[in-house]
């Protein structure tokens, strides 16, 4: 007995518009969640999320029903958004190289982030979490993003990055000791400037 | 300074913790109406692939014509140069023929002799 989703890859195959629209109602929300999780921008993962449904459609007739097919979008979301930061990444890096040679061209930092699905009172520490998982390796981020902005468990976080659930479990380990490191240092800093700022 | 530490490590814990119980975020309204528009866009823009906007189609233009006139002038230049290495190479091959005759050189100058 075909599943909804096995039901719902065929009808794409054959290329029917309703199927698709199905898709964007029913995956929407984690293809958004995903990618705002990583940009951190609203436009831009809505933006994303465009980019997302459109390579969807692009490669439906390569997916082969290997993996569940919430799976397969996942990849394709942090993918995209992970492309996304990298292309930030090298704009940024050449902004401050042309900012020696003209140094009235300032370096726009991006403001803090708030995700408006925390709590009113967690909204502060949550902006400095989000800060501190930049720093964190690609492979750290995705998986800490996905299970704790995304909420999903190791066994899908392993299926979606290709990797044993031993391996997240390790992944998820180091990636929650380098944020203890980072946000050590930032609030030590933090009370230090307190300190010198009173006297 | 063991207080300083603790209240730290109680920050860290906190923030790390701030993150539980989050709401998923959801898009804006109408997400399948804007990718159906944006797919339109692009399909535009890739059947009018080959055409230019006019200020690309002067500039391809401007580049073109450069190319072609680089190209006579190098083409104009070397067949100058191998016409002037011709003349040049036949008037050398002279020179050595009179310093350095070849056996069909000594030959002929041996048979005007004898007759």
């Amino acid at each position: 007995m075909p599943t909804p989703d096995q039901i719902l890859i065929d009808e794409l195959k054959q290329g029917k518009e309703w199927a698709f629209k199905e898709l964007v109602e029913n995956y929407q929300q984690k293809v958004y969640n995903t990618c705002l999780g990583f940009v951190k921008n609203p436009e831009e993962a809505d933006d994303l999320t465009q980019e997302v449904y459109i390579e969807i459609f692009r490669s439906i007739l390569k997916f082969r029903m290997e993996s569940k097919l919430s799976t397969w979008i996942y990849r394709i979301a942090i993918n995209k958004s992970l492309e996304c930061l990298r292309a930030k990444k090298r704009k940024k890096r050449f902004a401050q190289l042309r900012s020696l040679f003209y140094p009235d061209d300032s370096v726009i930092e991006v403001p803090d982030f708030e995700h408006p699905g925390v709590i009113a009172e967690n909204k502060e520490r949550s902006k400095v979490l989000f800060q501190a998982m930049e720093k964190l390796p690609e492979s750290q981020r995705t998986a800490y993003t996905l299970h704790k902005v995304e909420g999903l468990g190791y066994e899908e976080i392993a299926g979606i990055m290709k990797k044993t659930v031993s391996s997240i479990e390790s992944i998820m380990h180091r990636a929650k000791n380098n944020l203890q490191k980072y946000l050590h240092d930032y609030y030590y800093e933090e009370k230090m400037k307190t300190a010198s700022n009173s006297r | 300074m063991e207080t300083e530490n603790t209240n730290i490590e109680e920050d860290v814990q906190k923030t790390l913790h701030s993150l539980d119980n989050i709401q998923k975020a959801s898009p804006k309204p109408f997400l399948y109406t804007r990718i159906m528009a944006r797919m339109e866009r692009s399909k535009a823009s890739t059947s009018n692939a080959f055409e230019l906007k006019p200020a690309y189609r002067r500039i391809t233009i401007a580049a073109f014509v450069i190319l072609v006139a680089i190209n006579i002038f190098t083409a104009t230049f070397y067949l100058g140069y191998t016409s002037e290495t011709a003349s040049e190479s036949s008037q050398e091959e002279i020179y050595f023929d009179q310093y350095y005759p070849t056996l069909t050189t000594i030959d002929n100058i041996e048979q005007n002799l004898t007759e």
